[in-house]
């Protein structure tokens, strides 16, 4: 009997494992689950509040020698930049759900979730909530099927890693595994049901989706343009709508014109009458993402590819609009992955994902030359103001004097925690 | 990798193809062992419907146990190449008999395009490799054709990143890791050289 004892030992093997055929495929992930508080609990809680590190910086805003960088979904920090070269966080200010921002004198404009909130910043220390626009962004009360419940809001997420069985498929089935920022919890108030991610990134984190105008505060939605008086700033009164296409994703004003894009063409408004912008331009392109700018003569267009703009352009579009009504192409230059831009003078800077800051001399629009590229920098918005460039990259917010083009200089990082 | 997979495993099939062709006395060496190859097709069979395999092991035999290297392609739900080592043990050398195989080691997947989700970025990394049963092994002049049953199990993991860019800000990945975890019942035909 015992010759047959690693013989035995060799054939139980197989019976063992043999007792189960059942094919077992697993996914982990990680779930968030929402944190609600009441609205009168957020409410009150919008005020300047210890600085927090920066993790996902989103729309930038400078007033005199303060930065209002917004974190996506959080609020807003406060940095003093009255030195550049060593810029410092003095405070952050709660708003969930901010995922824009505008400054008109000593008055914040940001939006929380549907809601617009109007802040008093004369002391950007002690900044005091004057007032709360309700419902003035319907459109964000929902994303991707999600629909919040909208007697509390949505203050903090709840990350878990988590792992469940799956189909084990054998060719292409989990093509619905995955979507980072596309939806939130399903009926979270049961708790965890579904994975998700709190970043909103379905709604869209803009460049520039509100505008100031004189007085007059204007925002897009998908659809709309959103236009709020402001005469009396801390006290923003709603006054008009305007449909204006469909996919509206900037708004850049400039002159008594709103220059708005949307992922099949920019559209350009006159303020004549401010209560009621009409349109007097457009120029229509690819489908796909496309920030823009412009100065007196030009419209500067950034095109990009990416998940959110379904589009496989990577371009920058210089549009003549001396004659508003019928702004034409003027030249196309071929980038990698362009995002935000803007422009001081003749000198142009373009946000080119991956590929880094590009610096260009647009004194000629048919000609325009790349004078620096900034690498290592994965960067999609910049501000260019009074010689220093902002620019946010995904690792941190870089500040460059360019006051000598052929020497442009890091003046400061405030580096992002992941 | 997967070049560097086929390339050691076809320089071992060669090499050892290669000694097979010395004259049968030349195959003994000091210590009584002798080479041998098996070299076999078959089906898989489980929860997922059935795939084609196929295998070729190649080591050495003392008396009547036989240590090898295997390599084969497995098709059972998602394409994957095993390598492995081998342990038999068959019951009578001189005339037809019954042996029993434990093979252990590692499956690396080799998804066809269609096999791969169509959606984000799939990282697939090995897992283990298993296949264990009874056979029986028929004698012809030099050679043996053997037929074997058994149970197999493979492994792999996929490290699936979906990319989310917002129209503002950096794009954000989720990182999800799915694991594989098949098992099925083997049936192999082969020849044993």
């Amino acid at each position: 009997m015992k010759k047959f004892t690693p013989y035995t030992l060799l054939l139980s093997i197989p019976i063992l494992f043999s007792s189960c055929l059942k094919d077992k495929c697993q996914r982990t992930y990680t779930m968030y689950k929402p944190v609600y508080h009441t609205t009168a609990e957020v409410r009150a809680n919008i005020k300047s509040s210890t600085p927090r590190a920066l993790e996902r910086p989103g729309k930038l805003f400078i007033r005199g020698q303060y930065i209002f960088l917004n974190e996506i979904d959080r609020g807003i920090h406060v940095i003093d930049n009255s030195n550049p070269a060593a810029p410092r966080k003095v405070s952050f200010i709660n708003i969930p759900g901010n995922i824009d921002v505008a400054v008109k004198g000593n008055t914040l404009y940001a939006d929380l979730y549907n809601d617009m909130v109007t802040i008093d910043i004369t002391d950007p220390l002690n900044v005091v909530a004057k007032k709360f626009t309700e419902d003035a962004f319907p459109f964000r009360r929902y994303t991707n099927g999600f629909m919040a419940d909208t007697s509390k809001i949505i203050v903090d997420w709840i990350r878990k890693d988590t792992t469940v069985l799956v189909d084990c498929g054998g060719g292409g089935q989990f093509w619905w595994g995955g979507c980072a920022s596309c939806s939130f919890v399903l009926q979270a108030d049961m708790g965890f049901k579904m994975d998700a991610s709190p970043f909103g990134a379905g709604v869209g984190g803009s460049m520039a989706r509100f505008a100031l105008m004189n007085d007059y505060l204007y925002t897009v939605t998908d659809n709309q343009l959103n236009v709020f008086n402001i005469s009396t700033s801390i006290d923003p009164q709603y006054s008009n709508k305007v449909n204006i296409g469909w996919n509206i994703e900037t708004i850049f004003p400039f002159k008594q014109r709103l220059f708005i894009g949307s992922n099949t063409g920019m559209f350009i408004y006159e303020t004549t009458n401010p209560n009621s912008p009409s349109r007097v331009g457009q120029f229509a392109h690819a489908r796909t993402c496309d920030p823009v700018i412009a100065d007196d003569k030009y419209a500067y267009v950034t095109l990009r590819s990416g998940s959110a703009c379904q589009g496989f352009t990577n371009q920058m579009d210089v549009l003549n609009i001396e004659n508003i009504t019928s702004p034409f192409l003027v030249k196309t230059y071929q980038l990698t992955n362009p995002h935000g831009l803007s422009k001081d003078g003749n000198t142009l800077f373009v946000c080119d994902g991956a590929e880094g800051l590009k610096i260009f001399d647009a004194t000629n629009a048919m000609d325009i030359k790349q004078v620096k590229q900034i690498r290592n920098l994965d960067a999609y918005d910049v501000i260019a103001f009074n010689k220093v460039a902002l620019v946010v990259t995904k690792d941190g917010l870089y500040q460059f004097d360019y006051s000598k083009l052929d020497d442009v200089r890091l003046l400061s990082k405030i580096s992002f925690e992941k | 990798m997967l070049n560097k997979i086929f390339t050691t495993a076809l320089f071992l099939i060669v090499s050892f193809c290669l000694v097979a062709q010395q004259k049968p006395e030349e195959k003994t060496k000091n210590c009584g062992c002798a080479f041998n190859s098996i070299n076999q097709i078959g089906l898989l069979a489980g929860e997922g419907g059935e795939g084609f395999q196929i295998q070729t092991i190649n080591g050495l035999r003392y008396k009547t146990w036989m240590v090898g290297a295997g390599v084969g392609i497995d098709g059972y739900r998602y394409r994957s190449i095993p390598l492995f080592l081998e342990l038999r043990k068959e019951f009578n050398l001189k005339s037809n008999a019954f042996f029993i195989y434990n093979d252990i080691g590692f499956n690396y997947p080799w998804l066809k395009a269609d096999q791969k989700a169509f959606r984000g970025e799939g990282d697939y990394n090995h897992g283990i490799y298993y296949d264990g049963g009874l056979g029986y092994k028929l004698l012809l002049k030099k050679q043996a054709l053997v037929f074997s049953g058994g149970f197999s199990l493979k492994e792999f993991k996929e490290n699936r990143t979906t990319v989310s860019c917002p129209f503002a800000g950096p794009c954000l990945d989720q990182k999800d890791v799915y694991s594989y975890s098949l098992k099925r019942l083997t049936f192999k035909i082969g020849i044993h050289l």
